[in-house]
């Protein structure tokens, strides 16, 4: 049993447990995260908003709903938080912009949430509208990396890496679409979930890029990631991107191991953008994958990390341009300098461009089917870099428009499609987690987590937190 | 889309017809990472016209 010491940094699944059995009390549970966050959410700004009483209440209705027996499942009680991109209350994107606007109506993924029983903490920090990196000038201040305070957590679910990896809650909801849940927990040493594209539904929550954006959880373990997913997935009918297509994640799917499944290694595509000390520690897990009964072989993909961004970025640039063409033409000063320079860049990409980056999407979708059908899982790591230092001001537009981006391999599985996961594999030297990321066909999405729940278990990297926030 | 380098009175003209306007600042740096922008156009335009493999033709 875990003891009250250790609580905000147990699992998820084994909190839900004690719940379960009545050995925890939600309302106890609530008023620990509460006490956490107040303490340490002026260090690491991981939240926006901390809805404070309500989580009270919902806690007080859990209690009295499992001690009559009436347990809604493994979200009951337990206490997480949202992306300040899902509508719920206050909801800014991280934006001047959108200060002090309150949601009408809650997201669906808040309400799913709501329904399965968790108790919502409150709102996390974000780079604005999911883009702009956020700095030390900003309107919010940004969250802060729990392994060095002065270095970014990744983005753009800044928050969401952050209150995950530092205790402050036991899972919360990114979006990912270039990998923006991915990112952040493979900088902060958690666990990004980016499904499927369209197996949760996006209503009501700001977009980025319709197209690309992907709903997903973060969390300290794969099965808690799998627990987080199972609660709000399924069609909606609000979101037209939602698809009717779905899936179940189960218990099996966690039980089964990797022995004689089929890992590819495409080193053509990220080998040659990514840093030393990154490589040493994928190549230790391929190792480990490989003693765990993985076929792990070398493969090519084809591409660069540079032609899969680029697809990306011209059409993330075009699609959110496009909304927020209004914010645009009125009072700008409410946008950061660095979005809003990146919103008339893509106001510059002309109509027969954006046509030709969804034809090459469809280039790179192909490429990515035709090894995943020798391959069940493709594996790389998650970015190239480590966490780079919060700037200071707005980064120049040539920092993210450039012919040498930093290296985040994630956006290959967004320009796909299919799902992908980001799971800790260890530290660099500079005492920085490092991620290792798992692809999978479309709607594969159980191979993936099964592989990443098993190499978790074998390695030995799922519990690890930074010692500066005991 | 092709890779001439656009004058910074041309990017000010094209946002100003979407009702856009650009300070000169913000232009200076919209200047400075539009030939990075083209490039990007240009790999999404030779991805886009690459074609499939044979096998998968058939």
């Amino acid at each position: 049993m875990t003891t009250a010491n250790q609580l905000h940094y147990a699992s998820l699944l084994e909190v839900s447990d004690q719940l379960h059995a009545r050995e925890l009390s939600p309302v106890e549970l609530a008023r620990a995260t509460l006490s956490r966050v107040d303490r340490l959410n002026p260090h690491l700004g991981a939240y926006y908003t901390v809805f404070a009483e309500r989580a009270l209440a919902e806690a007080r209705q859990a209690e009295a709903e499992i001690a009559k027996g009436a347990w809604r499942g493994p979200l009951h009680g337990i206490p997480i938080a949202f992306k300040d991109l899902y509508s719920l209350g206050p909801t800014t994107a991280g934006s001047k912009l959108l200060a002090g606007h309150v949601a009408a109506r809650e997201a669906a993924a808040v309400s799913r949430a709501r329904a399965a029983g968790a108790v919502i903490v409150g709102k996390l920090a974000t780079h604005e509208f999911a883009m702009a990196a956020a700095t030390l000038s900003d309107h919010f201040p940004p969250a802060r990396n729990p392994w060095d305070p002065d270095r970014t957590p990744g983005g753009s679910s800044t928050g969401a890496g952050v209150a995950v990896a530092a205790g402050l809650a036991f899972g919360a909801f990114g979006t990912d679409t270039g990998g923006s849940v991915r990112l952040p927990a493979a900088h902060c040493g958690v666990v990004g979930y980016k499904p499927t594209y369209g197996l949760i539904s996006l209503a009501r929550v700001i977009p980025l890029a319709p197209s690309l954006d992907t709903a997903g959880p973060l969390a300290r373990s794969v099965a808690d990631a799998s627990a987080l997913f199972a609660a709000v997935c399924g069609h909606d009918r609000d979101d037209p991107r939602s698809s009717m297509r779905q899936i179940a994640l189960g218990p099996k799917d966690l039980t089964e191991g990797v022995r004689g499944l089929r890992v590819g290694v495409p080193r053509d595509f990220w080998e040659p953008a990514c840093e030393p000390a990154i490589r040493d520690r994928f190549e230790a897990a391929l190792v480990r994958l490989r003693e765990m009964g993985a076929h792990v072989t070398e493969t090519s993909l084809g591409l660069t990390v540079l032609q899969v961004m680029a697809v990306g970025y011209v059409i993330t640039l075009t699609e959110a341009a496009a909304y927020h063409l209004p914010h645009l033409r009125g009072d700008t000063n409410g946008l950061g300098r660095e979005f809003g320079l990146a919103m008339r860049a893509g106001l510059l990409v002309p109509d027969s461009a954006y046509r030709a980056a969804l034809r090459a999407r469809t280039t790179i979708g192909r490429k990515v089917g035709e090894l995943l059908a020798g391959h069940d899982v493709l594996a790389m790591p998650t970015v190239g870099v480590l966490a780079d230092p919060l700037p200071t001001g707005p980064r120049p537009l040539s920092r993210r428009i450039t012919e040498n981006p930093a290296p985040q391999f994630t956006w290959l599985a967004n320009v796909h499609g299919g799902p992908a996961v980001s799971v800790p594999c260890g530290l660099a030297p500079e005492g920085l987690p490092v991620g290792l990321q798992l692809m999978g066909r479309s709607y594969d999405d159980a191979t993936v987590i099964r592989m990443a729940h098993a190499y978790e278990q074998a390695a030995g990297w799922g519990r690890m937190h930074s010692d500066l926030w005991p | 889309m092709d890779s001439t380098q656009e004058s910074d009175g041309t990017l000010t003209r094209r946002l100003e017809k979407l009702g856009v306007n650009t300070a000169p600042d913000q232009l200076e740096e919209l200047s400075a990472a539009y030939p990075a922008l083209l490039a990007w156009m240009r790999i999404a335009l030779e991805l886009a016209d690459e074609p499939a493999a044979p096998a998968d033709e058939t």
